[in-house]
């Protein structure tokens, strides 16, 4: 069996349907990030967060179910939210939790694992995923942000005489001495133009991170042979580590991935899980696209972190039940 | 770039209220600007000519269809916007993103982002066919040789079919369903059935009947296989459409059991209206005739 063969049309196929299947999500996250420029004021973002930190960050968790976003689109909504003053921690819990905790993702995967305990499975991932997200929000309120977040959006805030370390510890204080926008003068119509333009600056921003985050994944998806990994299903952790990794290199989204892992029927629960919750927290495209916001240090630390995590929890799930 | 006379000329019939301003702030646009314009504007073009060309059904699921139109025309709009100017441009710039620098500029690294935009999909776009090859179906699917039943000899048929019976019409995937459960099994083994899928020739008088079905794109796609023999080698293309009747049996491969077809009748067909099946209710029994298939005489 030769494990790798390049076909360029096989790839072009694979490459432009991961494209046009992203760039309408994509497009409609920088949009909403247009939008929550150009309309919403900077302070109202702490504003209705609940005053504790901590369920400030279970909130974010669960905010899906009522703003679902894919992991295309969220990416750009962060980084606009993160510069209008939501708190790191809160962001990146919505970024985590948002793929995974939403109503089509939840019935996506009820319909893919019919007659294999869907319920069960649904709830698992949905659970996890929350758990995942919310542990690595409460870590990273704890990290300075100068760790975490890349130069350009350190140095935003500067540039609108507010510093994110301000916002967070006035967000700690329950919100109070966040400085108000001035109310800006311009027509609706000119705020619409401004936040379509903002938003077409911003797409072509993730768009670049979609277009190398595709290419890479459509590599992988058409042109290594996946029989190379059915050996490892044997072993609950390799099963698992291997699902993960697929999950990373196959970079498919959260609506539809669910369908992949309940055709590996020979791959334990566990790795099916784990492939279901960290694929839509880390993949290759969004490796690149996490860039946009992060540090790259910090970046790939995550992603090992989280596949770490995920595995254990994954594991010992998959030990107990 | 278009000289500022001929942008305002162009404007004057499409946008006539910010012509005016366009009028009165004649400064060019930065060629920043006017890259990411063109990039919005190829983007959407390509996305609004497979919509309209109908090629987005070899792509992704039509569920997803609206939704690329839509943005094709959001991309264009946005492509336009960016091309006038209006006094807000003689503010500093909005909040837009990236921030830290000018979008009037361009520096080598953008370029080659734009490049990195602009370049890929075009290239895949005149390129790309209208569904995958033997290639991606040999590295996503089932290559291993089926196991013959337990003497070696090829799978024996549980009754003879009488010389006026007419295969039914089924899907593949119809019959990897039925492989999961005894009754499934009993329901069609042995029975004379005609299936339509792309050929893949395995040598040997051996191939696979291979349809993909799609979940969202067809990236996601997978591959649904049932073996078949022939009496001789047929001579056809890779992935060529064909429609395949014989009579099904089952065999095991892997601990499990599989479906295998003895192809009485292999025959080229012409491509379906939608190469792939998808998911919701597709993998169950079509009706008789959904697939007008064309047999030659019994």
């Amino acid at each position: 069996m030769n494990w790798f063969t390049f076909n360029l049309q096989d790839f072009s196929v694979a490459f432009l349907s991961i494209l046009f299947e992203g760039v309408p999500f994509m497009f409609i996250g920088t949009l909403i990030s247009g939008i929550i420029d150009a309309f919403v004021p900077s302070e109202t973002m702490t504003k209705y967060l609940p005053r504790n930190p901590l369920a400030a960050i279970a909130l974010s968790g669960v905010l899906g179910v009522v703003f679902p976003m894919c992991e295309c689109g969220v990416v750009p909504v962060i980084r606009r939210m993160i510069r209008k003053g939501l708190p790191v921690s809160c962001a990146l819990t919505y970024l985590l939790a948002a793929p995974i905790v939403n109503p089509i993702v939840a019935l996506s995967t009820f319909a893919a694992f019919r007659g294999q305990h869907p319920a069960f499975v649904m709830s698992m991932r949905i659970a996890l995923g929350f758990v995942v997200a919310f542990g690595c929000g409460l870590l990273v309120h704890r990290l300075p942000l100068s760790r975490v977040l890349n130069r350009q959006m350190l140095n935003f805030p500067s540039k609108r005489r507010l510093s994110l370390g301000s916002r967070l510890s006035a967000f700690a204080q329950g919100g109070e001495g966040l400085p108000a926008n001035p109310p800006s003068k311009k027509s609706f119509v000119k705020k619409m133009i401004g936040a379509v333009r903002c938003a077409s600056f911003d797409f072509l921003d993730v768009g670049f991170y979609l277009v190398i985050g595709a290419a890479i994944a459509s590599v992988f998806n058409t042109a290594v042979h996946r029989d190379a990994i059915l050996p490892l299903a044997q072993n609950s952790a390799l099963a698992t580590g291997s699902m993960m990794i697929l999950a990373l290199l196959l970079s498919l989204c959260s609506t539809s991935d669910a369908f992949i892992a309940a055709s590996f029927v020979t791959f334990p629960f566990a790795a099916k899980l784990a492939f279901m919750v960290f694929g839509p927290m880390m993949d290759v495209k969004l490796l690149f696209m996490y860039g946009l916001v992060f540090r790259k240090r910090f970046t790939i630390a995550f992603a090992f972190g989280l596949f770490l995590l995920i595995g254990a929890l994954c594991l010992g799930l998959g030990y107990f039940l | 770039m278009i000289p500022f006379q001929v942008r305002a000329y162009m404007l004057d019939w499409t946008m006539p209220k910010l012509v005016q301003s366009v009028k009165a702030e004649p400064a060019p646009l930065g060629k920043g600007r006017l890259l990411a314009s063109l990039t919005l504007l190829e983007w959407g073009t390509i996305l609004i000519y497979f919509y309209c060309s109908g090629r987005l059904g070899a792509l992704l699921d039509q569920n997803f269809h609206p939704l690329v139109l839509i943005t094709g025309v959001l991309l264009g709009i946005s492509s336009a916007l960016l091309w006038c100017r209006d006094e807000t441009d003689s503010e500093p710039e909005p909040d837009c993103g990236c921030c830290e620098h000018s979008h009037e500029g361009v520096s080598l690294g953008r370029l080659l982002a734009f490049l990195v935009l602009m370049a890929p999909i075009a290239l895949a776009a005149m390129i790309s066919p209208d569904g995958y090859g033997s290639v991606m179906v040999r590295n996503r699917g089932i290559s291993e040789t089926v196991e013959r039943a337990a003497s070696g000899t090829p799978p024996m048929l549980k009754s003879e079919a009488s010389p006026s019976d007419e295969p039914a019409v089924v899907e593949v995937g119809d019959l990897i369903i039925a492989a999961q459960s005894p009754a499934g099994m009993a329901q069609y083994d042995g029975k004379r059935v005609a299936l339509l899928g792309q050929f893949c020739s395995l040598g040997d008088k051996q191939f696979e009947v291979v349809r993909m079905l799609m979940l969202c794109c067809a990236a996601d796609a997978q591959v649904l296989v049932v073996r078949a023999e022939a009496d001789k080698n047929p001579d056809l293309k890779p992935m060529q459409w064909v429609t395949v009747a014989g009579r099904v049996s089952f065999v095991k491969k892997g601990g499990r059991e599989v479906p295998f077809l003895a192809a009485e009748r292999v025959t080229p067909a012409p491509e379906p209206a939608d190469r792939y099946v998808h998911r919701g209710g597709t993998l169950q029994s079509v009706p008789p005739g959904h697939f007008k298939l064309q047999l030659p005489p019994h």
